[in-house]
């Protein structure tokens, strides 16, 4: 047997892999988050109502969503209720956020792993916006000077010259897309990323008339361009994608639900549930008390026994021998489980992803977790206009409580990321408790006992000197190691 | 500055027939005769390269990269096809490791190089709190910056944990160090912020490559260009403050009070929001009706915290620390903002308990 690490760049955040093999087949994988910041530490002692506001400084990519979940967290330690609007506002905000990780995760980050740009020479077609960029490419590659594109050929990449362009230039549209998602969360939250108006209690920003119409013709744009180009791009690599709807498996999927879309949160764009075991036809109930860390193969101290976040704790052990990440082994019922899109919108029983896996005759895969993406942000583009004429200009937005001297918060909410979480205990009126798990957290987790994490688990059986398939399958996942680790 | 040619966003849309071309006729009309064409084509192929630029993560969140990305004059797109070399960045580089890497190590050789660091660097327990990737496998931070900067041209500290600690300095237990602290024989430009504004940071960058030298900067080595002013000197609030008109929450804010008594740390914080604003000018902390949290100074977060509670009044500019006497004579020359600064400074000491009382709840809605 042996053993090799790999880096993951793209998403970056000092992520790799550890794969062990048998020859032909990896038996097994372990992630490393190798960077940590420790927000869990930060906060305590603090202003409760500073939170909101410092939550945002846990991830750059998912900041506006966790800044609401901290708000959430606060408001329901001081059991309020925020307004309607408070609440549309924080939904258009949360779907924003989604789109803008989405559409970033995978043009930005997967991508470019299924183009070859050696072939784009050989394009003989008209369209001049093509052509224009066919010249670009060519003259930067004629020079040695395409970084931080990269020319090389691989296995199961797009060979079509028109095809591998057009990708191209969508990848260099939606660096002006995610600009302009960021400008519509700015209208929202003040500005992006490092959101301002996210406060407990509600919203600071008003809703007027000027804020919908804006808000409509930015979205407009974005539903446009989702509809023109995220689900076809899918399908124009979805010769490459094949092999992957029978790689980068999972069997176990949590969704903490979120998004209410009504004042009590009855109904939510998200649901709250299970899959177990791979029965995709059951969806179970969530129980909040059966989430337990364990930080034994973790850079903590190990006292020999798992804990539930209300009890949670942050003490480093950084020169552990048996650690290899600064991510915490996260189960439920024992189990580890896949949070993210594709366990979204199988809780979802989302139709579009249900008859793709029936069509295709595959499980959950790296295949449907990429698809997972584009599905889910396509859901939420249609709905945004939806929520956003649900505002009621002249509304308020903020109510005003004061902090308790003692009480305990508690939000689970799907974010970009997955499924999100965060406790709180206030004594003498500051923070004295403060756990988090995000998405990555669960999807990054590193062994607990004999049971491998989602990623790890995932890589079992590919190809240990195929680095570039190993890739794709970590990248299915858009893992976050800010939000893992925190 | 940069050595690669004078002004490289100019000469970077020559191919190379078009070089050829115009090297031989160089070449001729230099008097060296028309052999010497591929000799000179060779240099200026050098030459019309775009500059080689790294972005190396310390402990960062990600939110540099997401706001680089929001940039418009130019566009994140424009300025990776057309203006620089983006040869590595954790973040968005194409490429296996083999490529990434060796594109580093050829950079690094060849010197003469940008490189943007944004996250904090850690140095507790030799650096184990944020090891990057190398080509060797997982390296403390300090070191693979050290390893990768010494032949840099120009090094740029991007948001508040790479130029001063930012909010890493929030727990001791890390002991970061500012970029510029870790390498001392570089001058290294901070662009504070959490995160920077994208023209904070791209804006310098384009800056070098126009002008081939560093721009103006301050005692603090940030960009004077964007860096100069208090926030509250250009707050569109200032009349409120002036008035006496704050607001006691975030209801009494959305009909534009001063948000002084929430706890804004716009006197304690030096940046061009105000006027600059935030994603193509949509919005701005204080736009949106909440505080400026100060993320732009130095003191970001361990010495703003609370945010909600008022700045100090040894902090409130003018009334703090210009004495008195220089606010009369202002008086006297008969300047408008003295004579306000005046008012504002009798106001501000009248009340006593405003910087040690945090401010009344009370729901004005």
């Amino acid at each position: 047997m042996s053993a090799r690490t790999i880096p993951i760049t793209r998403p970056g955040g000092h992520l790799s892999v550890e794969v062990q093999d048998k020859g032909e087949k990896i038996t097994g994988s372990r992630v490393s988050v190798n960077s940590v910041r420790a927000f869990e530490l930060i906060a305590i002692g603090r202003d409760p109502k500073d939170l909101p506001l410092i939550a945002s400084r846990i991830c750059g990519r998912h900041g506006s969503s966790l800044s609401v979940c901290a708000a959430i967290a606060l408001e329901s330690a001081l059991g309020m209720e925020i307004t309607e609007n408070a609440r549309v506002l924080r939904n258009i905000l949360l779907g924003l956020d989604i789109m803008h990780s989405h559409i970033r995760s995978f043009f930005l980050q997967m991508l470019p792993d299924y183009l070859d740009l050696s072939v784009i020479s050989g394009y003989s077609g008209k369209d001049p916006s093509l052509v224009e960029l066919k010249k670009q490419l060519e003259n930067l590659v004629s020079a040695s000077d395409e970084a931080p594109f990269s020319v090389q050929k691989g296995e199961n990449k797009i060979t079509d010259s028109a095809t591998v362009l057009i990708l191209m230039k969508h990848y260099s549209e939606a660096l002006d897309i995610l600009n302009q998602i960021s400008q519509a969360m700015a209208m929202v939250g003040g500005k992006a990323p490092g959101p301002s108006s996210i406060v407990t209690g509600g919203m600071t920003i008003k809703v007027t008339l000027d804020l919908v119409n804006k808000l409509i013709f930015t979205t407009r744009k974005l539903i446009k361009w989702v509809n023109n180009t995220f689900l076809s791009d899918i399908l124009a690599i979805a010769p490459s994608l094949m092999p992957f709807g029978k790689v980068g498996l999972s069997d176990n999927f949590i969704s903490f639900g979120g998004m209410a879309l009504d004042r009590l949160g009855d109904k939510r764009f998200f649901d709250r549930g299970i899959i177990a075991d791979g029965d995709l036809t059951t969806i179970l109930n969530m129980e909040r008390n059966e989430i337990n860390e364990s930080v034994e193969n973790s850079w903590f101290q190990w006292e020999g026994k798992k804990r539930h976040p209300v009890d949670g704790r942050t003490r480093f052990e950084a020169d552990k021998l048996k650690g290899y990440s600064f991510t915490k082994s996260l189960t439920y019922r024992d189990k580890m489980m896949e949070s993210g899109p594709l366990a979204r919108m199988l809780i979802k029983q989302d139709p579009t992803l249900l008859k793709l896996s029936q069509d295709l005759k595959i499980r959950p895969s790296a295949l449907t977790r990429i698809a997972s993406h584009a599905i889910e942000t396509k859901l939420i583009a249609e709905s945004l206009p939806d929520w956003i004429i649900e505002l009621k200009p002249g509304e308020q937005t903020f109510k005003n409580k004061s902090t308790p001297p003692f009480a305990e918060g508690i939000s689970l909410l799907e974010t970009a990321d997955g499924a999100t979480g965060m406790w709180i205990r206030i004594e003498k009126s500051l923070i004295s408790h403060f756990q988090f798990i995000s998405g990555s957290t669960w999807n990054l987790s590193p062994r607990e006992k004999d049971q491998a994490g989602p990623v790890e688990r995932s890589l079992v059986g590919l190809d240990p000197k195929e680095d570039l398939d190993i890739l794709r399958v970590v990248r299915s996942f858009s893992p976050c190691s800010a939000c893992s680790a925190h | 500055m940069i050595s690669r040619g004078k002004s490289p966003i100019l000469s970077y849309k020559f191919n190379r027939k078009q070089f050829l071309k115009y090297s031989s006729a160089l070449s001729l009309s230099l008097g060296y005769g028309a052999s010497a064409g591929p000799k000179i084509a060779k240099a200026l192929e050098t030459a019309v390269q775009k500059p080689p630029l790294l972005w190396i993560e310390g402990q960062s969140c990600g939110g540099c990269t997401a706001s680089a990305l929001n940039s418009t004059a130019p566009s994140f797109s424009e300025l990776l096809l057309e203006m620089i070399s983006l040869r590595f960045s954790e973040s968005l580089s194409w490429g296996d490791n083999k490529t990434l890497f060796a594109r580093l190590d050829n950079v690094v050789k060849e010197g003469k190089h940008i490189v943007i660091i944004s996250g904090a660097i850690p140095t507790a327990e030799n650096g184990a709190f944020c090891k990057v990737n190398t080509k060797t496998g997982p390296a403390a931070i300090g070191d693979f910056i050290k390893t990768n900067c010494e032949s840099a041209s120009a090094v740029i500290a991007s948001g508040g944990c790479a130029s001063n600690g930012g909010i890493m300095n929030s727990l001791s237990q890390f002991k970061v160090t500012p970029v510029s602290k870790l390498l001392r024989n570089k001058k290294v430009i901070n662009i504070p912020g959490c995160p920077p504004h994208p023209d904070w940071l791209i804006g310098t960058i384009v800056s070098i490559l126009i002008f081939s030298k560093l721009p103006q900067l301050d005692d603090n080595n940030r960009p004077t260009e964007f860096f100069s002013q208090l926030i509250h000197d250009n707050c569109p609030r200032r009349g409120s403050f002036e008035a006496g008109d704050f607001a006691e929450s975030f209801n009494g804010a959305q009909s534009g009070k001063c948000l002084y008594k929430l706890g804004c740390k716009g006197m304690r914080t030096h940046a061009d929001c105000p006027t600059r604003k935030w994603n193509q000018k949509q919005n701005w902390c204080i736009q949106s009706n909440s505080l400026c949290i100060g993320c732009a100074s130095e003191d970001f977060y361990e010495k703003l915290d609370p945010l909600f509670s008022p700045v100090a009044q040894k902090d409130i500019p003018v009334a703090g620390k210009v004495k008195a006497r220089d606010i009369g004579k202002a008086v006297l020359i008969g300047t408008g903002a003295g004579i306000a600064a005046n008012e504002a400074a009798k106001r501000l000491h009248g009340r006593k308990t405003m910087d040690s009382e945090p401010p009344k709840e009370i729901d004005e809605r």
